[in-house]
């Protein structure tokens, strides 16, 4: 039997894309270096500066951590990462089902 | 933030201040790089010299005070007064910065930075550190300061756990003042008269 594939797979490294970049305009629009936001959340610059670049896959207690060296709420940084997101392409079922 | 009472006064420190991050002398005339201690030269921090520090790689346990080229530009921000060090053949041996940039976020929080003392922050490049140099290249730095910053006092945020850093700060009369923690990190804030 045949299995349907409704959501095509992301793109590897999208999300992690758009949490880095998502974190480094916060970072930047509050006119923060590496090394303040790093201080304040515990993490190294090194480590901060590759999850900045979707190097590094942060978890949700080090993205906690990195809200707080900004000093934003973490709920609203997810909202905006996830609205840096593409919207996922919709896949028609109907085709879908007749192949 | 403590850098505040070092920015535009009515007069005098104004010019002490603003001269340097255009490149200019306090003393008037094109900046020259000043022999303070000897051995040590010290300069605003020029691209190049940022670039390098950002490639320096400390051994355990010191890897968080690691650069990456993303750090570059906050060296580079007139805003925290980042000096190169180097010896007189120009090499480059280490970095102070003064003012706000060597505040931590938890002590700002608890507003332990007065406007009554410079916050200086330093590195020694990887391979010189461990080697006794410390002592030596803060008191040159703290000399440097006085002339541009002309400070009542000298104070420092260091993390705890960094105890040979404390040692050397503690053998140039730094002593600690307070203490503070943030999320399970010490922190120590120490501090010695200009």
């Amino acid at each position: 039997m045949k299995t349907l594939e409704i959501t095509p797979k992301s793109k590897d490294g999208d999300l992690l894309r758009a949490i880095g970049e998502t974190l480094r305009a916060e970072r930047t629009e509050r006119g923060l270096t590496l090394k303040q936001v790093a201080e304040g959340a515990h993490v190294s610059v090194s480590y901060l500066a590759e999850i900045e670049r979707g190097e590094k896959d942060p978890s949700s207690r080090v993205l906690e951590s990195i809200a707080g060296g900004l000093e934003v709420e973490v709920s609203g940084l997810l909202v905006r990462i996830a609205s840096s997101l593409e919207p996922a392409p919709v896949v028609p079922v109907a085709n879908s089902l007749a192949a | 933030m403590a850098l505040r009472a070092y920015q535009p006064a009515p007069s005098g420190d104004f010019q002490l201040f603003s001269y340097f991050p255009t490149g200019d002398v306090w003393a008037g005339g094109t900046y020259r790089p000043q022999a303070v201690a000897g051995v040590y030269f010290f300069k605003p921090i020029a691209a190049s010299d940022a670039e390098e520090i950002s490639r320096w790689r400390y051994p355990e346990p010191y890897t968080t005070y690691n650069g990456d080229p993303a750090s570059v530009p906050g060296l580079l921000d007139p805003r925290y007064n980042y000096h190169a060090v180097t010896v007189p053949d120009g090499e480059l041996v280490g970095y102070f910065c003064f003012g706000a940039d060597a505040t931590v976020p938890a002590g700002r929080k608890l507003g332990l930075y007065d406007e009554d003392a410079l916050d200086v922050g330093l590195g020694m490049r990887p391979d010189l550190t461990g080697r006794g140099l410390g002592p030596d290249f803060v008191r040159a730095g703290l000399r440097f300061a006085r002339h541009p910053f002309s400070p009542p006092a000298f104070r420092l945020t260091v993390a705890a756990f960094n105890r040979r850093a404390v040692k050397v700060y503690e053998a140039v009369g730094f002593e600690v003042i307070h203490s503070f923690g943030d999320r399970g990190v010490e922190w120590l804030l120490m501090r010695r008269p200009a």
